[in-house]
């Protein structure tokens, strides 16, 4: 079959056309005539565009005129015939590939938000050398400072009895062969919004008097220490700095337009995202709570205590999912069934 | 035999032949965008899955494959775009850029003394490094056999992306605070500290303002002086008032919106809860278990983020269809674009939705849409047919450096 197809030619390196048609022969020859250029040509002497997908291909003939069709589907076709197969292109087109590779990539994206960043971002937080923790610390504790806290009405006295717990609760943990590369701290501090202990990257914690004042006695205060131990021994400050980096750059590839329209959906799904974060982390540092205490204790009811205490004062009714903790009466639940084992 | 232009569908229909144009200038060429969102949905998730398989190698290729898609689906005037770079090439720049990446983390990491030391020096080659990417870019585009090319000295480089920048920062943080600072130092008259502080920040605003389109404009005028298409030149002359107008316009927007907003709130029951939260003494406790206030604060939130983009959008709109509006090649054809902000405003939105609630997965058919969309709105004015140019001959497929800042990805966006 001889078909004949309508178009243009370009001359070599000049962005002029001249009108051209060109027949397409049974066994790939190929007739142009135009009045810049014509001849008959082997269409394996010639450079024909890459296929991909249906888009419009044109062919360069080895005096670097190019023949542009004015009916693509037409001479695509008998280029799919006669051309070279691209065996790429054969799978782009290939819909079992294509739901597989959707398959694939929603599980890939399932796997790396959900396990690749945590575990990316906490081997990346432990490699990170001491002087870069203490800068994060110091840049923390600087907020903090600007967030509300005020010098501590705890008694001086009150005050260094709880610096001899944070120093033996250290010193037991040592026994454990846990050791701290930056030796933590205790900072005491009023704050109106009521009982609250966190821990800084930098091993600092902190406790407010209502915590201090909420807890019954000194085993409740050095569970909650432990638990802030627990933060600061995996490094979640650092873990959580690095994972939301690594989130939003990773979603702005996604999602992101150059306008930086979209830059605040992203950001709020980001945000989404690290909340989940977070509450693994204060599932982590309770485990690592339970584990001292059920190793000293056989029981680890001073942190159940605490947080029934703590539960008690708070009924303020954040939904789950919206929230940087995870539901009280979970961990409750959670540390009570690390009791009995 | 049938024009040439008998296939494109638009008002365009010069003469036969390219040769002579009679009826030149008056005639509209529309881009042309042929992409279909299922089409490329096949090439993307091929590209995304070799991708992952080949630990990134194949995202060469991936780019490649990409952009040929794109620029081959564009149309103009009965020719598409062609993208030229080679896979390997992009592999090697990113290869290098790569190994830089990891230098640089690794130093700052254990030296942060180091670190502010890159930083600064990534700060001064960002310049270099934006010419080089534009270069290699355009000279990676082609159309009707002749690639296109950027020209633009380092010398305007380094004053238009790196010294004006800092020039205007300068200015308008120094000057609004200096203008209260001064005065605090020179009087302790409260009244003139009062008008010294409102003198700064009018200063502030005002300033900002003019920095602003200054800097825009400067930067938009030097990247659309320095592309070349074959031996023809673009030429822009951007007026630093449009860009002033645009952003008061943006920012009288902004402002009037908000108004709006506090009016509304006001209106419907902000108002009583205030008086509520009054009357059981404002406390903290009370505030939390104020339903409607907190309701207020998260409408509020929502609006604000549906406000921004709006505004977002809108200036996009004016500056690109301002700057088109100025851009010529070599006096003989003329940019148009003519995009509004409402339609502009509803294809991001639905793009970003169609993302979002697919996982990703429709980015494929967002990207299509959005090519659609800006072909749509742009078009070539004047004699497309008589407009000969001529491929340059240098040649680029040899300079690693521009390889390496295609790598980074530094991008200019001015319009």
């Amino acid at each position: 079959m001889i078909e004949q197809v309508n178009g243009h030619i370009l001359a070599p390196k000049q962005a002029t056309k001249y009108p051209a048609t060109l027949v397409l022969g049974k066994n790939g020859m190929l007739t142009l005539s135009s009045d810049v250029h014509r001849g008959q040509f082997q269409l394996d002497q010639t450079i024909v565009t890459d296929p991909i997908g249906n888009m419009a291909r044109h062919i360069t003939f080895s005096s670097g005129h190019v023949f542009v069709s004015t009916n693509p589907q037409q001479l695509n076709q008998w280029l799919n015939v006669h051309a070279k197969k691209s065996w790429i292109a054969q799978l782009e087109k290939n819909l079992g590939l294509i739901i597989i590779a959707t398959l694939v990539s929603l599980a890939a994206l399932y796997f790396i938000v959900v396990h690749g960043i945590p575990a990316v971002s906490k081997s990346i937080a432990q490699l990170l050398p001491d002087t870069v923790v203490e800068e994060v610390g110091e840049q923390t504790f600087s907020l903090v400072e600007s967030m509300g806290f005020t010098e501590s009405q705890i008694k001086p006295q009150r005050q260094v009895e709880l610096q001899q717990l944070f120093q033996q609760t250290l010193d037991k943990l040592h026994q454990e062969q846990i050791v701290f590369s930056i030796q933590p701290s205790l900072l005491i501090y009023s704050s109106k919004d009521g009982a609250n202990a966190f821990a800084l990257a930098d091993g600092q914690i902190i406790l407010t008097d209502d915590m201090i004042n909420l807890a019954k006695n000194d085993q409740q205060l050095e569970a909650v220490i432990l638990h802030e131990l627990g933060h600061v021994h995996h490094r979640h400050v650092l873990t959580t700095l690095i994972q939301s980096s690594l989130l939003s750059v990773g979603a702005a590839l996604i999602v992101g337009d150059a306008s930086g329209i979209s830059d605040m959906l992203v950001s709020v799904t980001v945000l989404g995202t690290s909340l989940t974060y977070s509450r693994n982390h204060e599932r982590e540092a309770d485990q690592f709570a339970a584990l001292q205490l059920q190793t000293w204790y056989k029981n680890t009811d001073s942190i159940v205590e605490l947080y029934q205490l703590l539960q008690a004062e708070h009924n303020l009714d954040i939904p789950d999912w919206a929230s940087t903790h995870p539901d009280i009466d979970e961990r409750i639940e959670t540390l009570r069934s690390d009791s009995i084992k | 035999m049938s024009t040439i232009d008998s296939s494109q569908g638009s008002t365009a229909s010069t003469a036969s032949t390219s040769t002579i144009s009679s009826d030149a200038s008056t005639t509209s060429t529309p881009f042309k965008f042929h992409g279909i969102g299922g089409e490329f949905f096949g090439i993307w998730i091929v590209n995304v899955l070799l991708t992952m398989v080949t630990f990134g190698i194949y995202s060469a290729w991936a780019k490649v494959r990409t952009n040929n898609y794109f620029y081959g689906n564009t149309e103009l005037g009965g020719d598409r775009f062609e993208y030229l770079a080679k896979p390997m090439q992009i592999l090697i720049g990113r290869i290098i850029a790569i190994f830089l990446l990891i230098t640089w983390s690794v130093l700052s990491s254990t030296m942060p003394l180091v670190a502010v030391a890159l930083a600064i020096i990534f700060m001064l080659a960002v310049p270099f490094l934006a010419v080089r990417n534009a270069r290699f870019d355009a000279r990676m585009t082609r159309f009707r056999n002749v690639r296109f090319d950027f020209a633009g000295s380092y010398g305007g480089a380094y004053i238009n992306l790196l010294l004006k920048p800092i020039a205007a920062y300068i200015i308008v943080v120094a000057g609004g605070f200096g203008i209260g600072v001064v005065t605090r130092l020179m009087t302790d008259n409260p009244i003139a500290i009062g008008i010294a502080i409102t003198a700064g920040v009018v200063f502030f605003f005002v300033a900002a303002i003019y920095s602003y389109a200054w800097v825009s404009a400067g930067m938009a005028q030097y990247l659309i002086n320095g592309y070349r298409y074959g031996d023809k030149a673009f030429n822009a002359k951007l007026e630093i008032n449009q860009y002033a107008k645009i952003a008061v316009t943006a920012i009288g927007l902004f402002f009037g919106a908000g108004l709006l907003f506090s009016v509304f709130a006001f209106a419907f029951g902000m108002m009583g809860s205030i008086v509520e939260l009054i009357q059981s003494g404002a406390s903290e406790e009370a505030f939390k278990n104020n339903a409607s206030l907190i309701g207020m604060v998260f409408f509020g939130y929502f609006f604000m983020f549906i406000l921004s983009m709006l505004i977002a959008a809108y200036v996009r709109v004016c500056v690109r269809n301002y700057v088109f509006s100025q851009t010529s090649i070599n006096d003989d054809l003329q940019m148009t674009s003519t995009m509004k902000t409402s339609s502009f405003l509803f294809l991001v939105v639905t793009n970003l939705l169609l993302v979002m609630f697919t996982f990703g997965m429709g980015k494929a058919w967002a990207d299509v849409r959005f090519a659609k969309y800006m072909a749509e709105v742009t078009a070539v004015e004047g004699n497309l047919d008589a407009f000969t140019a001529h491929d340059h001959n240098e040649q680029s497929s040899t300079a690693v450096a521009d390889e390496v800042a295609d790598a980074f990805d530094i991008n200019i966006g001015i319009v």
